[in-house]
């Protein structure tokens, strides 16, 4: 579904349609045969469309697991899944849920329970509770997971390389409303393919924007206002194929970019007091994610998996805890789920080398306690870095004679 | 790649050592690798840009004296493709070689990553932002 619609409103209006969209879209669109209460291991996640490419190949190894775990999803929006979790007993998804096989090779439908609807677990989001003007229920734990990052997506087929933030605030702040306004060839409205102001996505970027200017706020981002990040995706690629690949630009996570290469990319972003705008990646054709491992790339920010817990270090609910433990760093998986993210354009915590504590906050130089740089590098680029050494038997004997001493997941590394 | 603050922590007195000859400078030229805003060019490693936009590399080699070392540019990924009229910037600005430690310092440690300029200027941006109505 495409929504069209105009900025600027109220604040709390987006976040209502986003709520609305989502239950429109939770609606059967057709027969279902099978009721998500019969699925082994249920954790019912909502919230953030975003993190859908690596959700799936989190869930498709968990559905194997002993016991298996089946995680159902609703994707609704960043700040939709934060509103969930501030009650307690936390909100309610109704109507159809999402969920995957081993395979992961196609979504699955299942039926929530009707009229009352299904607890949610875990809310996810991209960002910050009070990004979204919401503060978690004080029985809940906002967990951090992997790193994701926002970009200025175009289409492959446009030679636009760079967009600064300065720039960015002109043209999704005023949509090309005067000349005075426009910054070329960003100029015209049609062409800025946005979220709405439950998106995680674009609530990221518009606390990158809002340091560069006055005023700028998620909800009076100017475009078209697009229901998920396969909608932005539809519409990219879409005014490529109509030959507007110049002024098509749109607001992406950087795992939906990683899932297709082959139609869009990311701008090279230029932050405030930066004299180089850098992608998240090295390169155009890398998968590192370099720049935002050490900074270089502002916008980034962790997973937060918002859920019931009396510790604040687990989940109240078993199964969601498995998820939590997994996505924290805090339990090892018996699937190599440091591959997933690397191979999904997501970062773990392992292989960060810079922390913030808020919205695309300050930075703060970062060695996480068991880093896993060398395996996410050999995961993501296919080849470990020539300075990464192997110690195949995961002794930390077999790194005596380094600078790095200690053997994680298969490599030598600092700590 | 490696990040200078692994070396750091590794304790090698050596990597101090250099660090602190490195650092005796704040910026120095060991600038990532710029491409211009017509076209993308090949690297040929940390604080080295080209300037013809139009060569293919081979990869580029890892910076020694700056704040960060690596494997290498990015360059030989996309060597050569240049578009029209597009030639890459011999970039003049510098870049923080010491260790970062605030948010500025991490925006713009040397690093044998592609970076793209974006010219405000000469885009039209208002030097001075009008607050979003």
């Amino acid at each position: 579904m495409r929504t069209k619609m105009r900025f600027p409103v109220i604040r709390a209006l987006p976040i209502l349609a986003g709520a609305a969209c989502a239950l429109f879209t939770a609606l059967p669109a057709s027969a279902q045969s099978v009721d998500c209460a019969t699925l082994p291991g249920r954790v019912y996640v909502a919230g953030s469309t975003a993190v859908k490419p690596f959700l799936l190949a989190i869930a498709k190894n968990l559905v194997t697991a002993n016991p298996p775990i089946t995680i159902i999803y609703q994707g609704q929006g960043s700040c939709v899944g934060v509103n969930y979790m501030t009650t307690s007993p936390a909100g309610t998804i109704s109507g159809t849920g999402t969920y995957w096989d081993s395979t992961g090779s196609a979504d699955l439908s299942c039926n929530l329970t009707a009229i009352t609807g299904d607890v949610v677990d875990i809310g996810v989001s991209d960002v910050f509770a009070s990004s979204c003007g919401y503060a978690a229920d004080p029985s809940m734990h906002d967990f951090y997971g992997p790193v994701q990052s926002m970009t200025f997506s175009v289409p492959v087929t446009s030679t636009q390389q760079s967009i600064s933030a300065e720039a960015a605030y002109m043209v999704f702040g005023f949509g090309a409303d005067t000349a005075a306004h426009t910054v070329a060839p960003w100029n015209d409205a049609t062409a800025l393919e946005v979220r709405s102001a439950s998106s995680g996505t674009q609530q990221m970027i518009s606390a990158a924007l809002a340091q560069v200017g006055s005023g700028f706020a998620a909800a009076k981002v100017k475009g078209v206002a697009n229901s998920g990040s396969g909608v932005v995706l539809t519409g990219l690629t879409g005014l490529a194929a109509a030959n507007n690949q110049e002024k098509a630009i749109g607001f992406l996570a950087m795992d939906v970019v990683d899932t297709n290469r082959d139609k869009v990319r990311p701008l090279a972003f230029q932050f405030k007091g930066q004299s180089c705008g850098y992608m998240p990646d090295s390169s155009t054709t890398a998968f590192d994610k370099a720049n935002v491992r050490d900074g270089h790339y502002a916008i980034w920010g962790p997973l937060h998996m918002i859920t019931p817990s009396t510790d604040g270090k687990t989940a109240t609910n078993a199964n969601a805890d498995k998820i939590i433990g997994y996505l924290t760093g805090r339990d090892a998986p018996a699937f190599d789920l440091i591959s997933v993210e690397a191979t999904k354009g997501v970062v773990p915590d392992c292989a960060m080398r810079v922390s913030r504590t808020t919205e695309v906050g300050a930075m703060a130089s970062y060695m996480p306690a068991k880093s896993c740089e060398c395996k996410f590098l050999k995961a993501a680029t296919g080849t470990a870095p020539t300075d990464c050494v192997a110690c195949p038997n995961n002794t930390d004997a077999e790194c005596a004679s380094g600078a790095n001493k200690h053997c994680n997941y298969g490599f030598c590394e600092v700590q | 790649m490696k990040t200078m603050h692994k070396h750091l922590a590794s304790g090698l007195a050596g990597t101090l050592i250099l660090l602190a000859l490195a650092c005796s400078s704040k910026n120095n030229n060991n600038n990532p690798v710029i491409i211009g805003t017509g076209g993308e060019a090949a690297a040929t490693g940390g604080g080295t840009s080209t300037t013809d936009g139009g060569s293919s590399g081979t990869g580029g080699s890892s910076s020694t004296n700056g704040g960060s070392t690596g494997n290498g540019g990015s360059g030989s990924s996309t060597g050569g493709a240049t578009a029209a009229g597009g030639a890459c910037v011999q970039d003049t600005r510098p870049c923080h070689s010491c260790p970062a430690t605030t948010s500025d310092e991490f925006l713009n440690e040397c690093t044998p990553a592609t970076c793209y300029p974006f010219d405000n200027a000469g885009k039209g941006v208002p030097s001075s932002l009008p607050a979003i109505p």
